[in-house]
């Protein structure tokens, strides 16, 4: 259940109509907004894919420069992953192990 | 809960989106954390070194979960070391002593007993003590670890309670030649400057003092200033172990142990030859001296100095480096915008510590290298309130509090007028030094004697000879501290204390800052705060003796809340009745000032708007030191007003070279050094707790010389005798390019019996501050075997 | 005021630019990053080795750079980042800089984590 906080930037002249649509998505909570059409909202999903997907859909609606995440909290899958797979790229060290 | 956890999560992801690009949301994360985590952040100081650095605890559910430094605070910048962020977790160990412990004869098992019955028996022997053998039949060893209200509040007891001035602690044993130096040759203990002028410094003379390991949050100002300035900033070592600290030095001296006063005279000998003193500050500000009440002229000075030049020094001293190395280091030292010295114990722990203090400041008024940015003659010291409590508090046998001494009769009338006793309460007489209380334990002339947050057994040169005496049935031991150490074992009475920050009070750390801690959480079991303990006490002793005196000695704090309200009101008697007027004026250092600042205050501070500046960063100089003004004799920029010079100049020394006391011989060929190491404190009984810690350094080692190990036919691990006049060790060898050639180094930490390195040392004392040799003595070293497993042993 | 987060919450920061998520967990129990699983196994004796003894050849360019770093100056030792035997994680967490650093985590931006730019074992600054 990862939840993650994102700055959705798109056209400030745009921004009313962008926060109806994006109101209407399930799983994203806007918590506030700028002049400069900043946009900063919580997505709480079901699972990192459906994490990803909900981001895609953000990044494709027309009036949407860019989505940011800031904060990505996964800690009931990370416990799984962890055990799971290694870690990428581990600290201090250039290469995979 | 599930819920609220999601919601934290929820608020923690749309602050972190927000504060990206500055929008601001109607939600306090300060507030979110402290309700949804339910964590509070305490602020105080780290309870180990005498750095004084300002962290936070954190606390959940009344239990310690994290420290942090505080980034605010003018001593460490947020900054922490390695035990220092760690102490805490020693603060839940299941090893906590939570109940008093008591035993009639100490080869009997102790056994749980109340805490009214504790104190009726503490008051009842120390009561029969004095009824056979007056003042001079009780004592009280104490702590540089010790609040200044506990100290404060002991010695009051003693002192006005019971009339004795056997009131010691264990600062005896690492800064009272620092002490006797600042007296004698400034006429004020305690250093003019202060941590601010590391950062303004452009010469590091770090001498006797392993700072990375035993100061490191100082060490890496000074390392930040070094790197910073690679070019700029020079760095003199001077030490017979090449140590971590000298890893950023320009220059390393390395010594045979104990000709470091030859080198500082070579060095004031190059400062004369070359003309690099500061002559109007000297001819303003400094007289020369053969004897306290014998004035001397610099001419005589000049040809004292003719018995070091660098070529004599540089053989006196072993040659191992050449005579123009200690003209370098003589003129970088003088000639640099702003030179701060730094030591420790190298030059305290000295059969001529005082002496080898007075050469260091030697140099600074020599060169004027003093009461300017970035210049100063700064002892650092040890523990977290060695200064603070003991030397300002009046924790040790000749002073009491304010920088008072016990022979002057007039600074005895205005204590015991403040307390409220009949004058001639205090004895005139100077009690015991510690050195010479232990004897008179040995000896059975004291009969109770009550020590507090230190373990002697270990702590104190020679120790077999003194463990003997403690071990005696007729001599009645009370102790109080967190843990089990040696000391408790040899113990009739263990009364257990709440550990810092279970209890609130003041640290005042080595550049004269007082910092305030307060409870955070309420001690373990019956553990109890020791103003509580002794307040207590005093009472049951006062019914016992039928003394109403005693009685008066703890009248003010009857009734009072143990966990502020009574250390508030210990520290408010003795900041503003005794400190008053002093030259460690605290009277705006209240507990309402204290508890504003993100650090604390610098003494002098005599009123609340300087204190509230943080107080006094340089004394002695006008428009800074409040009291250098109103203790003002003429247009001079600068005032000593200190209590020990009525000259009120600042006093150059004429001290020969002097010996330790032991030297090696054909018998015990080689020197044995002592010191300590990053991760654990003193005896270890907190640091040896916590798993990270122990685990780094599980067990003391000798560090060896690779040419001596040659010689000696060690390989790294093998099992090493050290062996003194006095007593053995059995230690693993670590061969190491550290110690000069010739001298062996261990560190004192270890509580096992085979590598408790004091039972090696020797107690020869400094003849002023009566400050033991620990640093010099003379030892054989042999091997016993290859590599044996070892297992670390906390009691 | 500081970002509070407990040492166990498993926090995990990413990459604004991209939806690339860089995962990583704080281990809460010893080795639970799995890290350990490679090590040689060691007898209790042998626990009692700072590591850097052994790292000094096992892994000498990492202990070089940490030993020539301000770390490796101030004494700050492998364990304060990575624990010890029952803690011990390949990667800290940004809590375990916060120990000393808590100003910088304010300062620096929270979307990174804190050896993206201070180069691992060398801490070196803004490459």
């Amino acid at each position: 259940m990862p939840i993650s906080g994102v700055v959705i930037t798109g056209a400030a002249e745009k921004k009313q109509g962008l926060l109806e649509r994006l109101g209407r998505l399930s799983g994203l909570e806007v918590y506030g907004d700028d002049d400069q059409g900043n946009i900063v909202a919580v997505l709480d999903t079901a699972s990192s894919e459906a994490m990803e997907m909900l981001i895609d859909r953000i990044n494709r609606d027309k009036d949407v420069f860019n989505v940011g995440v800031t904060y990505l909290n996964t800690e009931d899958e990370a416990d799984r992953m962890t055990l799971e797979t290694a870690v990428a790229r581990p600290f201090g060290f250039k290469n995979p192990l | 809960m599930a819920q609220s956890r999601r919601d934290f999560i929820k608020r923690a992801a749309a602050l972190s989106a927000a504060s990206y690009v500055g929008i601001s949301l109607p939600i306090n994360d300060h507030n979110i954390a402290k309700a949804e985590q339910g964590v509070s952040w305490h602020r105080g100081s780290c309870r180990l070194c005498g750095v004084g650095c300002r962290v936070e605890l954190g606390v959940k559910d009344g239990v310690p979960m994290g420290l942090r430094g505080i980034s605010d605070s003018r001593t460490n910048f947020g900054f922490v070391c390695m035990k220092g962020m760690h102490f805490w977790k020693c603060m839940r160990h299941p090893d906590r002593l939570t109940m008093p412990l008591y035993r009639e004869k100490k080869s009997d098992a102790f056994k749980e007993i109340s805490w009214e019955q504790a104190l009726d028996i503490a008051a009842n022997r120390f009561g029969t003590a004095f009824r056979q053998g007056g003042g001079e039949a009780v004592a009280y060893y104490g702590s540089g670890q010790a609040l200044t209200e506990e100290t404060y509040l002991f010695q009051k007891i003693m002192r006005g309670g019971l009339q004795s001035n056997n009131v010691e602690g264990n600062p005896r044993l690492c800064m009272a030649s620092a002490v006797g130096g600042y007296l004698s040759s400034f006429g004020a203990d305690e250093p003019i400057g202060g941590y601010s002028d590391l950062e303004k410094a452009h010469c590091f003379f770090i001498v006797g003092s392993n700072t990375a390991e035993a100061h490191p949050v100082l060490f890496r100002r000074i390392m930040r200033r070094k790197l910073d300035n690679r070019e700029t900033v020079k760095v003199i070592n001077v030490d017979p172990r090449v140590s971590q600290t000298s890893r950023i030095a320009d220059m390393h001296l390395q010594f045979k142990p104990g000709t470091d006063l030859a080198l500082l005279n070579a060095m004031a000998h190059v400062i004369v030859e070359e003309k690099l003193y500061d002559e109007e500050f000297v001819k303003t500000y400094a007289t020369f001296r053969k004897g306290k009440n014998e004035k001397t002229t610099f001419d005589d000075f000049k040809a004292k100095l003719a018995d070091y030049t660098p070529e004599k020094a540089a053989k006196m001293c072993g040659d191992t480096f050449s005579p123009d190395q200690i003209r370098t280091a003589a003129r970088w030292f003088a000639g640099s915008k702003g030179t701060v010295s730094l030591w420790t114990m190298g030059l305290n722990q000295r059969k001529r510590g005082v002496w080898a203090n007075n050469l260091m400041h030697n140099l600074h008024i020599l060169t004027g290298q003093l009461l300017k940015d970035g210049a100063d003659s700064l002892s650092l010291t040890g523990q977290p309130n060695a200064c603070g409590g003991v030397r300002e508090g009046g924790g040790l046998c000749h002073i009491l509090p304010g920088h008072r001494l016990v022979v002057k009769e007039k600074l005895r009338r205005q204590v015991e007028n403040s307390w409220g006793v009949p004058e001639g309460r205090i004895p005139a007489k100077p009690g015991l030094h510690t050195m010479a209380m232990f004897s008179a334990v040995n000896e059975g002339k004291i009969k109770a004697i009550w020590i507090n947050c230190t373990s002697p057994v270990q702590s104190l040169p020679n120790c077999n000879l003194y463990n003997k005496g403690m071990e005696r049935d007729d001599v009645f031991i009370v102790c109080t501290d967190i843990f089990h150490t040696l000391t408790t074992q040899k113990a009739n009475l263990v009364l257990p204390t709440a550990f810092h920050f279970e209890k609130t009070g003041v640290y005042g750390c080595t550049e004269r800052r007082s910092q305030l801690t307060r409870k955070a959480i309420d001690p373990p079991g019956e553990a109890k705060p020791e103003v509580w303990i002794v307040r207590e006490w005093a009472s049951k002793l006062a019914a016992k003796l039928g003394d109403p005196v005693i009685a008066q000695c703890v009248k003010p704090f009857e009734g009072l809340e143990e966990g502020y309200e009574l250390p508030k009101a210990i520290w408010d008697e003795y900041t503003q009745k005794l400190t008053a007027h002093r030259d460690n004026d605290l009277r705006g250092a209240t507990y309402e000032v204290l508890g504003q600042m993100a650090d604390g205050v610098q003494w002098p501070a005599p009123t609340r708007e300087h204190a509230l500046t943080g107080g006094t960063v340089k004394k002695f100089v006008k428009g800074i030191d409040p009291m250098a003004d109103s203790e003002s004799k003429d247009d001079l920029p600068y005032q000593f007003y200190g209590p020990a010079h009525p000259d009120r100049t600042l006093w150059i020394w004429l001290r020969d070279q002097a010996d330790p006391e032991e030297v090696p011989d054909a018998e015990y060929p080689f020197y044995l050094s002592t010191g300590r190491i990053i991760d654990h404190w003193h005896t270890m009984s907190m640091t040896g707790r916590i798993p990270e810690l122990l685990r780094a350094n599980p067990y003391a080692y000798v560090e060896i010389n690779p040419d001596d190990a040659k010689k000696l036919g060690i390989g790294p691990g093998d099992m090493v005798e050290i062996k003194s006049r006095r007593g053995v060790n059995i230690l693993p060898a670590k061969v190491y390019q550290g110690p000069v050639e010739g001298m062996v180094f261990v560190y004192w930490h270890d509580q096992h019996k085979d590598r408790m390195i004091n039972k090696v040392t020797k107690d020869a004392i400094d003849p002023g501050s009566k400050e033991p040799e620990f640093k010099i003595c003379a030892v054989q070293v042999k091997r016993v075997s290859g590599p044996t497993p070892l297992k670390p042993f906390i009691v | 005021m500081r970002n509070i987060l407990k040492r166990s919450v498993k926090t995990v920061f990413a990459v604004v630019a991209g939806s690339v998520l860089i995962i990583t967990a704080g281990a809460a129990l010893g080795a639970a990053d799995g890290s350990l699983s490679n090590h040689p196994e060691l007898s209790q004796q042998e626990m009692l080795t700072p590591c850097a003894d052994c790292h000094r050849e096992a892994t000498p360019e990492i202990e070089k750079q940490w030993y020539a770093s301000v770390h490796g100056i101030a004494m700050v030792k492998c364990y304060q980042c990575h624990g010890t035997f029952e803690t011990f994680k390949v990667t800290p967490s940004r809590e375990d800089c916060a120990t000393c650093h808590a100003d910088m985590l304010d300062k620096c931006p929270t979307d990174k984590s804190c050896w993206e730019c201070h180069v691992p074992h060398m801490f070196k600054e803004r490459k």
